[in-house]
């Protein structure tokens, strides 16, 4: 009984981490995504017809998937896996960047340009953050009551 | 026999996430009608720096005729980028003047700049505005010969040009 608390708490204390988290991150970025979409750019990963795009679809997502980890049961391992994709593409660009030399910020949690440029904090905290997920994600395995629902539906 | 079990967590998974990533859509395509100034869902951003040095009046220089310059010797070359990455390598002949520290730079090759002095600048790429911004305070000071190579280092690398 005591050892399901435990569990319930280290799961539960995952999923805030990656949704307040995932929440941090969208919120400056919709505030002004002429500055995100100069962020995009500044990785030079994106031909410039997919920059602009990508800068308005990455926050909303990101918001979609805090609220969908928190607050919606139903969707929570499904929020997990997409926060665990975009954490993996995101920590490759950080990579990319870094092994390319490319001084940028890297707007994470910010749209300002002026930030350090990215470093291995970046690509260590990343990884933590994923490996959040993958807990969160064994956590959302192990509740009775939503495998129940999804094998239902 | 039994017909074989399928994994019923697997469709609602993926369903799920079609949701989400839909409703992120959604809320995306959204917000554009809500905001008094939509981002536009295309820009120029490769030409971006060209499009302001134009506006500022630097002439911008291609890649052959940045062949021609180091050849000749006929400009002073400088590299915009931060010390760190003029370190590890820069166009032949390019002296550092990091943007970030413009005004001790300039103190530094004042001895080789004279007003009819032609300088060509560039920074990593064209990505980079640095390259622009010296470009526009070495004018302010007073050299007009200034001309911007805004494809800058990237270009210089992958076209296998030689570097030093």
């Amino acid at each position: 009984m005591k050892r399901e608390l435990i569990e319930k708490m280290v799961f539960w204390t995952m999923w805030i981490i990656v949704s307040v988290t995932f929440l941090l991150a969208a919120w400056p970025k919709i505030g002004d995504p002429q500055g995100f979409a100069k962020t995009v750019y500044n990785y030079q990963l994106l031909p410039d017809v997919l920059v602009n795009p990508a800068a308005l679809y990455i926050p909303w997502i990101e918001l979609a998937i805090a609220v969908a980890i928190l607050l919606i049961p139903r969707l929570r391992r499904s929020g997990l896996l997409l926060a665990g994709i975009m954490l993996a593409v995101f920590t490759l660009a950080k990579g990319i960047s870094m092994y390319r030399g490319i001084d940028i910020s890297c707007g994470c949690f910010s749209t300002d340009q002026e930030g350090g440029p990215i470093s291995w904090k970046d690509i260590i905290l990343n990884l933590l953050l994923i490996a959040s997920v993958v807990v969160g994600y064994i956590g959302c395995e192990n509740e009775a009551p939503e495998t129940a629902t999804d094998a239902d539906s | 026999m039994n017909p074989p079990r399928t994994d019923t967590k697997n469709l609602p998974l993926f369903r799920g996430s079609l949701a989400i990533m839909v409703i992120g859509l959604v809320l995306a395509v959204l917000s554009q009608f809500v905001r008094t100034h939509p981002l536009p869902w295309y820009e120029e951003w490769s030409a971006q720096v060209i499009k302001a040095a134009e506006l500022e009046g630097v002439p911008v220089v291609t890649l052959e005729e940045v062949d021609a310059i180091v050849a000749s010797g006929s400009h002073i070359i400088f590299d915009a980028r931060p010390l760190s990455d003029y370190d590890s390598g820069h166009i032949p002949t390019a002296m550092p003047f990091p943007e970030t520290e413009m005004q001790t730079a300039f103190e530094d090759q004042a001895s080789l700049l004279m007003p009819d002095t032609e300088i060509l600048v560039y920074c990593s790429g064209l990505a980079c505005e640095e390259s622009l911004v010296v470009a526009q305070f070495l004018m302010q000071a007073g050299h007009e010969r200034v001309v911007l190579y805004a494809a800058g280092f990237k270009e210089w690398t992958d076209r296998g040009r030689e570097i030093e």
